[in-house]
């Protein structure tokens, strides 16, 4: 028997964006999509700046793209500058792309790290399009001719979570969804199996329904509270636990990039968005109390401040289920992973098209249940050793949590991750995940991980045929970029909510 | 310390052997030394290859050199579209053929939309239905065609093969002897040099043995069941665009239809064929790369050739090898990580050869129990039972087989899912009927223009040989 009534609880970006992936694809029935949330409660806005699969939710939907940067005021995104990571002092940028093009099949990257070995002292970076125009401020779309060099990259958003919960909102009830306001104050069971069956309000309104999405953040009322699915603590790994977040005015050229900047005891986050920038630091309490915390993120900022800061708090870790008797649990009542590499809105994104995927009937089999939580159990854990790879790839001692990290056992996936690529430059790759070697080569070399050796292969040329191809190769990036449009221009352009005089 | 290497010796003969040394040959800078040794007194077993390979081929024989012309004008080689199997396990007939990702309807899967009908699926696919009616042609670009969705593989003969690349391998560095293997030799257990029974010692830096399933190098090799197999040749039968596969309950046949002859295969229990051509034992090496050793092709593994694994597997084990060569002496992360992914291609090939064994109604015959008599792993297990439940096709990373080979399987094994996708309850029932209908008719149309593949292949050798002057 099919499902006739889905539940979702809480309306942040998880909620709106679960709410948006299902109407979407039952428009044409009789589905009846609730969507619970409270005012009072709020939402946390797990991200501003997101990954480049959101353009493929967003297609999926239906989504006219200028009109959604007009409505989430977002700016695009070539890639995410890491300042300080390897050393203080340094900086580099993990792009949405790759590194020059492949010669004789094999990648680019193992013929600049021969180089490298050699004495070439130019910059992976240099070769790189996405990371060329980001640095001048520039952008267009990828190019469709796959043989030039502006094909090869993907990029992202940077927008107003809220927003875009919004508009997501729009979209959803314009496509039948229900919303209710309210509390919820009480959640009745199946005393049989087990199984949610109905939530009240506080103002007393009865939702029933046959399968419930937790959208309800870290608290995770449904599938936590009640269902009792478990937690995976990995706070020995990212122990981060604390975050504050501040808006600011925008300041300076408005930057097609999202930068991280290490600290001794975390990391502060900056997002260009068209009417202002999104701030924040994420920290370990452990070695910096929360005004400490505030005291580093508010000196570092680059605008005037626009509200009042505010404290987050948060473990590490994923769901032990997911999906748990007839409750999904989509965005941090799924699990939290810190915002490093722009993944929150990503494993959103994942979970809704695995449910999608795995939609269940009435009977809520045990087979499908378990497919999803395997899938998002990789996706999770994959998303986890990237995140790691950015701590332990340092060469910084100068606080107690560089230190930890310099002491701490890897996850063996990991650890084998980063020993291929320091003895020859070889990535240990998977098909399912969110980050390519690009992304892998893009952190290890940036954080001074560097290969002893090289690939043989590229050997076939000579070194002056290398040099050659190389220069090339960097002239080629160069010239492309600087005849590509300023990303403020682009925007407008392109139809940003907001003049974008004075933006570069 | 750790030395860089300088040398590689391959010894063996055959098919892998001509194939390591071409892949070697081309892609690997001139100061290293490649030492070809071939080896007498081993039986040629290449027919267990399987006479098939997958679409990639295409892409590695050309890096070993062999353009598709070369393979067309300078040996037997031929197109096919995939394997039919007769008969198999006494009942079930199907396609199974190379085909790109199918078509996406409102964002609904072909597949699933065949769920919904409970429609034979092989209508659906292009060269199943060219396939069986012995028509080929070279799939178009134009994605509007049915055909740009079908791919091919080619149907060769082992040997031919061998002796092409032997004659296209002709680099200056390439050393090529010949002798008896006699032994071993191992300095403190870690690094590997041979010996010749003449005496001759044959100091390297890394060795790749392509000697085949009962390599004198080495042992170590885990071994199941054990298969005799014969070959033999005969007139070519016209009208034939796939390799056959017929199974009896002692083991099956195959034959493909190369150029000028047909080539037949028969694999069965001990016992079950007069005069074999030899004995195999099905079974792999544990760790193909150890110390400066790499075993390749049979002398690491030896897949019942039921399906193209086995040429898929010496193919990604050659291409491993060219991205995993040492970079110095000490070679401890290249063989971890070889063999982890040589085990995991391995391991997803046998999940798809087991997978035809995971019938209703199987028969009793000696030849099934024996592949049987142990339970089915759980990767497959959740594969199957996805597919049952819901016509969803479960993927690990990597895999040789693609999500469509394990759907044409799933279905041509009689696997009907439960479940349809839900969201093909938007659609009428004509809706549904009407996409099914039309892509039958245009495949069906298509089919009729295209020509018997004996016919294609000689105008386009005649063509390929105008063009280059043959």
């Amino acid at each position: 028997m099919k499902i006739n009534k889905i539940c979702i609880l809480g309306g942040g970006t998880a909620g709106w964006m679960t709410a948006a992936g299902l109407a979407r694809k039952f428009e044409n029935t009789d589905m009846e999509i609730t969507l619970v949330e409270s005012e009072q409660i709020g939402t946390v806005g797990v991200g501003e700046a997101t990954l480049p699969h959101i353009r493929f939710f967003n297609n999926t939907l239906g989504i006219d793209e200028a009109e959604f940067m007009r409505a989430t005021k977002a700016t695009f995104k070539l890639g995410i500058e890491f300042c300080d990571w390897g050393r203080v002092g340094d900086r580099y940028i993990h792009p949405f792309g790759d590194y020059g093009q492949a010669i004789n099949h094999v990648p680019f990257y193992h013929y600049w790290n021969k180089s490298r070995l050699y004495r070439n002292t130019s910059r992976l970076d240099d070769y790189s399009y996405p990371i060329i125009a980001a640095e001048m401020g520039r952008f267009r779309f990828p190019d469709k001719d796959h043989t030039k060099i502006e094909s090869t990259f993907g990029y992202a958003y940077q927008f107003d979570s809220s927003l875009y919960a919004r508009f997501l909102r729009s979209y959803g009830e314009d496509k039948g969804v229900t919303r209710i306001e309210g509390k919820v104050t009480d959640i009745q069971t199946d005393p049989e199996n087990g199984h949610i069956t109905s939530l009240r309000t506080e103002s007393g309104c009865v939702i029933n329904a046959e399968l419930f999405i937790d959208c309800s953040g870290f608290r995770g009322l449904l599938i936590e509270q009640t269902l009792k699915s478990g937690y995976e603590d990995w706070s020995k790994w990212l122990p981060c636990n604390r975050a504050i977040a501040i808006p600011t005015a925008s300041a300076g050229k408005l930057m097609p990039f999202t930068r991280a900047t290490a600290r001794k005891a975390g990391w502060q986050w900056r997002i260009p968005l068209q009417h202002r920038t999104g701030n924040g630091i994420v920290y370990w309490n452990e070695y910096i109390s929360d005004d400490e915390a505030r005291h580093v993120l508010t000196t570092h900022l680059d605008g005037e401040p626009l509200a009042d800061p505010n404290q987050l708090y948060f473990l590490t870790g994923k769901r032990n289920l997911f999906w748990n008797k007839n409750v999904v649990a989509i965005g941090l009542s799924a699990g939290f992973l810190e915002p490093l590499e722009s993944t929150s809105i990503y494993l959103i994104q994942e979970g809704i098209t695995a449910l999608l995927e795995l939609f269940p009937d009435n009977q809520f089999r045990a087979s499908d249940a378990s497919e999803y939580n395997a899938k998002m159990d990789l996706y999770f854990e994959r998303v986890r050793d990237f995140l790691l790879l950015h701590y332990v790839a340092t060469e910084r001692d100068d606080s107690p949590m560089w230190n930890y990290f310099r002491n701490m056992k890897l996850p063996l996936s990991l650890e084998e991750k980063i020993k291929a690529w320091q003895t020859r430059g070889h990535i240990i790759e998977y098909e399912f995940g969110a980050f390519l070697p690009p992304s892998w080569v893009a952190v290890m070399v940036g954080q001074r991980l560097l290969p002893l050796r090289y690939d043989r292969r590229v050997d076939l040329l000579s070194q002056d045929e290398l040099t050659a191809q190389l220069e090339a190769m960097r002239l080629e990036v160069l010239s492309a970029a600087t005849d590509t449009t300023g990303h403020a221009a682009f925007l407008q352009s392109f139809g940003a909510a907001i003049p974008m005089d004075g933006k570069g | 310390m750790s030395a860089p290497i300088k040398s590689v010796l391959v010894c063996g003969s055959g098919l892998a052997y001509e194939m390591t040394l071409a892949a070697l040959s081309l892609n690997l800078p001139g100061d290293i030394q490649i030492t070809a040794l071939q080896l007498g007194g081993l039986v040629n077993r290449d027919s267990f290859y399987g006479h098939l390979t997958a679409p990639s081929a295409y892409n590695f024989f050309l890096s070993l050199g062999l353009d598709e012309p070369n393979l067309i004008l300078n040996s037997q080689t031929n197109f096919s579209f995939g394997t039919a199997y007769e008969s198999w396990a006494g009942h079930l007939n199907w396609t199974q053929c190379f085909h790109q990702p199918f078509p996406v309807w409102d964002n609904i899967a072909m597949h699933q939309y065949a769920v919904h009908m409970k429609a034979p699926f092989s209508a659906f696919l292009i060269n199943s239905v060219a396939g069986l009616n012995g028509r080929f042609a070279h799939p178009p670009h134009d994605k509007n065609n049915p055909l740009s969705r079908a791919e091919y593989g080619y149907v060769f003969d082992p040997d031919d093969i061998t002796a092409l690349l032997r004659s296209a391998t002709t680099s200056a560095r390439l050393v090529r002897q010949s002798g008896v293997f006699s032994k071993l030799l191992s300095k403190n257990g870690t690094h590997y040099s041979l010996e010749l029974d003449d005496g001759t010692l044959i100091e390297t830096d890394f060795i790749v043995d392509c000697s085949g399933y009962d390599s004198p190098l080495s042992e170590n090799f885990e071994l199941g069941a054990t298969r005799i197999a014969k070959t033999n040749k005969e007139a070519v039968t016209p009208g034939i665009s796939l390799k056959h596969i017929k199974a009896n309950p002692m083991g099956w046949e195959s034959v493909v239809r190369l150029q000028r002859e047909n080539l037949h295969l028969s694999v069965g229990l001990e016992g079950s064929i007069s005069d074999p051509d030899y004995v195999v034992g099905i079974g792999r090496k544990l760790s193909p790369w150890k110390s400066n050793y790499l075993a390749l092709g049979h002398a690491a593994c030896v897949v019942e050739p039921l399906t193209p694994a086995p040429m898929m597997l010496l193919q990604r084990d050659i291409e491993r090898l060219l991205s995993l060569f040492p970079v110095s002496s000490d070679m401890t992360v290249e063989a971890k990580e070889y063999n982890r992914l040589s085990g995991n291609d391995l391991e997803h090939c046998q999940l798809f050869q087991r997978s035809m064994f995971e019938i209703k109604n199987a028969p009793k015959s000696a030849y099934w129990n024996q592949v049987t008599n142990t339970p089915a792993p759980k990767k497959l297990e959740r594969k199957i039972e996805q597919f049952l439940s819901r016509g969803y096709v479960t993927m690990y990373d990597l895999e040789p087989f693609h999500a469509e080979d394990w759907i044409i399987q799933h279905f041509g094994l009689g696997r009907q899912p439960e479940r349809y996708d839900i969201y093909l309850d938007q659609l009428s029932e004509k809706q549904i009927s009407q996409r099914l209908g039309q892509l039958s008719a245009n495949i069906n149309s298509m089919v009729q223009k295209m020509p018997p593949g004996d016919r294609y292949v000689q105008n386009f050798r005649r063509y390929l040989e105008k063009k280059h002057g043959v």
